[in-house]
């Protein structure tokens, strides 16, 4: 069966190929073709697009002299994380184009194991020192293998070389690059000069918005800067380049992980105003476009900050959030958190959208009578409309105790749990919590607290508000019922 | 016989393609004539080469070099293209590739040369001596005595019998006739594919969008084909591994085909294939790209879509705060006539984009899509929306009996756009399954999936309750 799938598909394919009749063996297309070899000096207009997902669109237009008829046109000077794929090329004036017949991407790198590798078989010299003497030898002979421990055989015999032996040769092996090499079979019309207009996906280049929140508690009203972070980890330099930012999560296939780095912030300095102007946003499609209103230069492996947004006074509500789960064990550290939500109103302060990044959060310490960061939080993309949420695991102005009294699951597979809830307040002053309750298992019951029904966040879920005054420690009881 | 092998094996690299002996002939790629190349999806190529070989009247042994490295050896079938006759008579696939250990096995019991250098005046004095044994080291009989341990380094007369430098082909054929002939060697080999890349450049208002279609071809085979008539198949082939056999089989002559510059499409079997119309040159290690299909102005629609997985609704310990859920964005068309297109499309990577305010194009996201063939729907995600939010909430559980329960969802959708929306909301169902109520009209689309189509204004916001009886 597998002989006749194999012998099928050989036959069925051959059957249907091109003619075997004799021809003229057609002469090889490399040698006959013209080579033009373009740099990035003849780059005209160049702009990059950087998504927040690890990718960058690049745009770039040449100005390339071209001859009349077919070339092979080498493009030098593209980002080594290039996606070659991506590549699409274009020429724009002139009533007939040039015409791109095809494009390749040469990785067949130029390394010593590469080198070796193709010059088995070859008539190389080697060369090897007397340790004694210093005196080299020189040995002529066909390379017989490709690995370390290189055999050679010389008119004498075959023999090993010394680890320490040179080898050398006159030509190097054809199609060997020193990096990677994008280039085009392409036919223009004319001679003269062409504008080649490039767009290329690559890899190692990102962005994420950084934020740096300053609040002030008195007034309840905070500072928010945003700066746009590019990491380019790319061997890629632009110079003069229109920058533009896109925000949103853009579907990609083997998603490459998103650049984690750590904050530059950490002075003060960061939470002064930036300058502006501000990059231009405007909407495409299902995203937000930013770009950047003045040419700039971002060079290879470099990390670039650009001010993105700046609002003062913009309002935000404080909650103190705390976690319960009525188990049938006691619990003493209970989950709690801080979470800020600032205002992000149309109309208000900070009315624009806000992409996904990350925040440092800064306020006064009153002991000390400084600004300190207190936190740093990832941030989701933010349209207008949605508050900028802000939330701190482990809100220290919280405590709070789980002491279970009596616990059963009824018939009905239900948990049934009767216990005391103790809340506390570490701050110093008045603070309001909300207290959400879980219990374990099948959520069909009702939760009671001094005979009163406590009301539900969700089906699993309930919700208690607790005032509480400076230190002050409140104690509820708590009932299950089917 | 070895005397003659070793000498000829130094002149046949000095001289590619020499006779060697009466019974010896090693061809390289330099006497290629033709080369055809079929490339497959999935890893795999069928290469057919013609070389024009000196060959002798009678037995004759030819070594075939520079072939794929990933050839495999056991689908390899030669025959002779021109009249005279040539019969197999043998086929191997030797891959036993020099190495000083190798060499060194081979040469137990044999007679070989030591050099020994003198480490203070450096000079070298030659021994005479047989290697008895090389089991972790060499012992030695010279003519002082057995030795072992440094005795210095040997020199071998001559390479031993079948060893390659590179993994070789070698036949042993009986030509009818002497002189040059033309002989045919076809093979599969792997570290060869291709994939279909598209773009998808949408219009200003996303209603219409032109696609191009890229062959995306890559070759790691080890080998480099140089004027090659290239052709691809598009299509799942169908493969059994490792086991190929080799097998005599019959050409049908065809008209070559016209030279063009791009593909030519047609139906083959139950795929499709294509054939570029001008040979090419594939080089080894590289990704070589070829304009297959163009389309302008095709019709196509975009969507927005909330697709719950199932282990979102799992409620979680830290609960009490709705779900936030990925608003999908979706470009879809008709790969159909009447919608600008109506081409089979091999599987491969959409890559969308659009035209920002100043005119330059912006990458959008990109999908996979399956082999499609005509009038079939193509669904691509490109992202999700920024400004378009879901969130859901369990509202209520609710046990029946012991295998019926009923649940209540909420979810809203809130529109921060300038213009209004409509979002697809597709739930995953379990069971036997009843929605009991809806604020919205409620869709079966199949046993598992529940769909609500929710129009929301600009700057609105639109809430979704239903209740659903599962019975499990």
């Amino acid at each position: 069966m597998r002989i006749a799938i194999a012998a099928a598909l050989i036959a069925l394919i051959s059957s249907l190929s091109v003619s075997c009749k004799p021809r003229r063996p057609v002469a090889p297309l490399g040698p006959l073709l013209a080579r033009v070899d373009s740099t990035v000096n003849d780059r005209s207009d160049v702009a990059i697009t950087v998504l927040n997902q690890n990718l960058a669109v690049v745009r770039e237009t040449r100005r390339v002299r071209l001859a009349e008829g077919r070339q092979q046109i080498r493009f030098i000077g593209v980002s080594d994380k290039i996606v070659p794929e991506s590549i699409r090329v274009k020429t724009s004036e002139g009533a007939e184009p040039v015409v791109f017949e095809e494009q390749n991407y040469d990785a067949n790198l130029l390394t010593p194991a590469r080198v070796a590798e193709l010059a088995v078989g070859v008539r190389v010299r080697a060369f090897e020192t007397n340790p004694v003497t210093g005196v080299e030898e020189r040995l002529e002979g066909i390379l017989l293998n490709e690995q370390s421990d290189f055999l050679i055989q010389t008119e004498e015999g075959v023999r090993e070389l010394h680890p320490d032996a040179r080898i050398e040769m006159d030509t190097l092996p054809d199609g060997l690059t020193a990096r990677p090499v994008l280039s085009w079979i392409a036919a223009a019309p004319t001679d003269g000069e062409f504008n080649i207009e490039v767009i290329y996906l690559t890899r190692g280049i990102s962005w994420r918005a950084d934020y740096v929140v300053d609040i002030d508690q008195q007034r309840r009203l905070a500072k928010v800067h945003a700066w746009a972070t590019i990491d380019n980890t790319t061997a890629l330099s632009l110079q003069g380049a229109t920058l533009q930012l896109l925000a949103g999560d853009v579907n990609l296939l083997n998603e490459p992980i998103r650049l984690e780095q750590t904050m530059i912030v950490g002075t003060e300095a960061d939470a002064l105003p930036p300058p502006p102007p501000m990059p231009k946003q405007e909407e495409l499609f299902e995203y937000h476009l930013y770009t950047v209103q003045r040419p700039l230069s971002i060079r290879a492996r470099q990390q670039k900050q650009i001010a993105l947004t700046a609002a003062d006074n913009v309002p935000f509500a404080v909650l103190h959030l705390a976690w319960f789960t009525l188990s049938d064990r006691t619990i003493k550290n209970i989950a709690t958190a801080l979470r800020i939500d600032l205002e992000h109103e149309k109309g208000g302060p900070l009315d624009v959208p806000l992409p996904a990044g990350k925040a440092a959060l800064w306020t006064e310490d009153v002991s000390i009578g400084q600004r300190i960061q207190v936190g740093e939080i990832s941030v989701d993309h933010t349209p207008v409309g949605e508050p900028l949420r802000l939330e701190l695991p482990g809100d220290p102005a919280i405590a709070g105790m789980w002491i279970p009294e009596r616990a059963r699951h009824d018939d009905e597979g239900r948990f049934i749990v009767d216990g005391e809830l103790r809340i506390r307040n570490n701050h110093h002053a008045l603070t309001r919590a909300e207290v959400r309750l879980n219990t374990l298992g099948d959520p069909d019951v009702s939760l009671q607290t001094d005979g009163k029904d406590v009301p539900r966040a969700d089906a699993a879920t309930w919700k208690l508000m607790v005032d509480l005054k400076s230190t002050e420690e409140k104690t509820f009881t708590i009932r299950t019922r089917p | 016989m070895n005397k003659v092998f070793g000498l000829g094996l130094a002149l046949m690299f000095l001289a590619a393609s020499t006779v060697l002996a009466a019974d010896k002939v090693v061809s390289r790629a330099a006497e290629r004539s033709e080369v055809f190349i079929t490339v497959y999806n999935k890893n795999l190529g069928l290469v057919r080469e013609v070389r024009e070989i000196e060959l002798p009247r009678g037995e004759v042994v030819v070594e075939f070099e520079d072939v794929a490295q990933q050839i495999r050896p056991e689908t390899v079938a030669i025959r002779a293209v021109d009249k005279g006759g040539l019969d197999v008579l043998e086929q191997n696939y030797e891959y036993d590739l020099l190495t000083p250990t190798r060499l060194m096995e081979k040469y137990e019991g044999r007679d070989l040369k030591l050099v020994r250098e003198n480490p203070k005046t450096g000079d070298e004095r030659s021994v005479d001596a047989t290697l008895l044994s090389n089991h972790g080291g060499g012992v030695y009989r010279t003519p002082a005595g057995i030795t072992f341990g440094t005795v210095g380094r040997p020199v071998l007369p001559e390479l031993p019998d079948n060893f390659v430098t590179h993994p070789t082909l070698r036949w042993m054929l009986s030509s009818g006739k002497k002189g040059k002939r033309r002989v045919e060697a076809a093979y599969l080999t792997g570290g060869i594919s291709w994939k279909a890349d598209y773009v998808l450049v949408l219009d200003k208002k996303d209603r219409r969008a032109d696609l191009n279609g890229w062959v995306t071809l890559n070759n790691e085979s080890g080998a480099t084909y140089e004027n090659a008539t290239l052709a691809l198949v598009a299509g799942d082939v169908h493969q059994v591994r490792p086991d190929y056999s080799r097998r005599e089989y019959s050409y049908r002559q065809e008209k070559a085909l016209a030279r063009r510059s791009g593909f030519q499409e047609e139906g083959l079997f139950e795929y499709h294939l294509y054939t570029l119309g001008r040979p090419t040159t594939v080089a080894d290690r590289q990704q070589k790209q070829v304009s297959l299909l163009e389309a302008a102005g095709v019709k196509i629609t975009r969507a927005l879509k909330v697709k719950t997985r199932y282990l979102q609704l799992e409620s979680t310990l830290r609960g009490g705060d709705p779900a936030k859920q990925d608003v999908e964005v979706f470009v879809e068309f008709d790969n159909s006539k009447q919608s600008g297109l109506g081409m089979p499309l091999p599987a491969g990577i959409i890559r969308v984009y659009k035209a920002d305010s100043r005119g330059g194009q912006q990458f959008l996201g990109e999908d996979k899509i399956d082999h499609t063939p005509r009038d079939e729907r193509v669904e691509i995600k490109v992202g999700n929306a920024f400004d378009v939010v879901a969130e859901r909430r369990q509202i209520k559980y609710k046990r029946v009996s012991k295998n019926v329960h009923q649940t209540e969802w909420e979810v809203s959708i809130r529109n921060h756009k300038k213009e209004s929306v409509t979002v697809i909301v597709e739930e995953p169902m379990s069971g036997d399954w009843e929605v009991l109520e809806s604020s919205h009209k409620p869709e079966r689309v199949d046993a598992a999936t529940l769909r609500f189509s929710l129009p929301v204004k600009a700057d609105g916001e639109t809430v979704l309750t239903y209740r659903v009886q599962t019975k499990l």
